[in-house]
């Protein structure tokens, strides 16, 4: 029997675990960068423009839409059971503990996240970030922090302002397309909805996963091949990786905070 | 074909100077291929040092463990006789760099500064100047390197030549003791590769920089250089543009004869 698919599953082993250590160290790097001065606030301000500012037509719209559909989805269910007066607390928890965090940060993954990976892998690929190395300017410091700074304050703002259009959708659906009444809407949404456990949670989640994506972008473009390829592959691997991590870390979150 | 047949004149003589930096026993592989068994060589004080050799002779290489960008596989690169670059710290490494200029074969410029930005940058990270101060720096170094009203432009604005002389002026701001330029002339038009090496020359003459250029341009290097190490099979021959012209070793004529070819 060939030992070649051992030597593989080894050599690929050796490769992940090799990986990881190198992006600890990254993320390390990134941390330690943090209390360095200069704090490059102007840096940091222009990057939240770019990947906050320039998210927020479709944050807004999205937010907007799944409210919508959750509106109207929640208020056909409610309806058959006679409950149709808790359309505001239904569609209030659903997007404040789940999918006001996870669709925020899968739309922030597809829209910013792919964009970070691929300019900085563009910065590799034109020997940009080895210049900055060159004029003795860490890239972590000057490129990196800036815009890991700016994905993990961008990401809760982002997901509240979803947050509150899907509200706003499902009160649109309530209220004007059926017929309820707005305070009733409004009241439901008021009397369910628990500081500690549900905003204070999806902001834990919004945060762990800011980071998340802010890693594995600036991580993939750092580390992308030097070519066009390359280049397109970080973007990629970034969209897929920190899809699935933003999928699986809602669940661990969500476990250890509900128990 | 000798290498006398294919330049223009003998070069710039000068050789002897001090050493600035020096490599022994430098050994280097990528992968399955060596890239260097054993490179030896010396580039000297405020002169202009080219390294020559073909394709994948590791021109670049060299020139990327002489700015700290890559370290050997063994050897030792010793510069002012007492900083060994193989074996200085990340902070160490920090400053040496502060002593380097680099002028990067794309240019490197960051594209998203206009190039008055990206001239002014290592200014604003390591000096006390002021903003009018460095604007008269970068004023300066524009003037050297004869670049007028492109301080607004983004670097994909310029062409090949200015983008070439931007990175120039990028890594002179600073004042550096030892500029690496890697390929300056690649990608130009033969009128722009006389302005770009009569820019070199003008700037070694003027700030007596110790000059380390990698280069495929055999015309250029014959006119413009005061050394030059050719890298040949893993290994480093060293000489002035005459010495190479009467060089009669097999591995020097095969070199010169393929990229006459």
């Amino acid at each position: 029997m060939s030992a070649q698919p051992i030597i593989q599953l080894g050599h690929g082993t050796t490769r992940f675990v090799s990986g990881l250590g190198e992006a600890a160290g990254f993320a390390g790097q990134i941390l330690a960068s943090l209390f360095r001065r200069p704090l490059r606030v102007r840096r940091i301000l222009d990057e939240i423009y770019g990947i906050g500012v320039l998210s927020l037509s479709i944050i807004l719209l999205s937010g907007l839409v799944v409210g919508l559909v959750l509106g109207l989805q929640g208020y056909t269910t409610l309806v058959r059971f006679g409950a149709e007066q808790n359309l505001g607390a239904m569609v209030g928890l659903v997007l404040i503990r789940e999918m006001g965090p996870v669709l925020t940060a899968l739309l922030i993954t597809g829209r910013a996240g792919s964009a970070v990976a691929a300019e900085i892998g563009s910065m590799v690929v034109t020997e940009q970030l080895d210049g900055l190395r060159m004029m003795s300017i860490e890239p972590v410091d000057y490129v990196v922090k800036p815009k890991v700074v700016a994905m993990v304050l961008s990401m809760p703002l982002l997901a509240a302002l979803f947050t509150v259009m899907g509200i706003l959708g499902g009160w649109i659906v309530g209220v004007i397309f059926v017929g309820g009444d707005s305070g009733v809407y409004l009241s439901s949404l008021e009397s369910s909805v628990v500081f500690r456990e549900d905003v204070l949670g999806s902001l834990i989640k919004t945060l762990v996963f800011g980071i998340l994506v802010a890693l594995i972008a600036t991580w993939r473009g750092f580390t992308a091949r030097p070519s066009a390829a390359g280049v397109s592959a970080a973007t990629t691997s970034t969209v897929v990786s920190a899809s699935v991590f933003v999928l699986i870390f809602n669940y661990f979150i969500t476990a250890l905070w509900r128990f | 074909m000798e290498p006398s047949t294919v330049q223009e004149d003998m070069g710039r003589e000068g050789a002897s100077a001090p050493t600035h930096i020096q490599v022994r026993g430098l050994r280097f592989a990528r992968g399955a291929r060596t890239v260097f068994r054993d490179v030896q060589a010396d580039f000297l004080r405020d002169r202009i040092n080219v390294i020559l050799g073909g394709s994948g002779a590791g021109k670049t290489t060299l020139l990327r463990m002489l700015g700290c960008l890559l370290r050997p596989d063994a050897g030792s690169i010793v510069v002012d006789g007492d900083t060994e670059l193989t074996r200085l710290g990340r902070a160490e490494i920090r400053n040496y760099r502060r002593r380097v200029g680099m002028m990067f074969q794309g240019g490197a410029l960051l594209d998203s500064l206009t190039i008055y930005d990206n001239l002014a940058l290592p200014l604003r990270e390591h000096s006390p100047l002021t903003e009018g101060e460095i604007q008269r720096e970068v004023d300066h170094v524009f003037d050297s390197v004869g670049l007028e009203g492109v301080g607004a432009l983004l670097p994909a604005e310029l062409s090949g030549g200015m983008r070439k002389r931007a990175a120039l002026a990028r890594a002179l701001v600073t004042a550096p003791d030892i500029l690496l330029c890697d390929e300056p002339f690649s990608g130009l038009d033969p009128a722009t590769v006389r302005l770009v090496e009569a820019l070199l020359v003008d700037v070694n003459e003027r700030l007596g920089v110790t000059m380390v250029i990698a280069s495929h341009h055999i015309p250029s290097t014959f006119r413009m250089a005061q050394q030059i190490v050719l890298l040949v099979d893993g290994v480093a021959i060293t000489g002035t543009a005459k010495w190479f012209h009467a060089c009669r070793d097999p591995k020097v004529e095969h070199f010169f004869a393929g990229e006459a070819k």
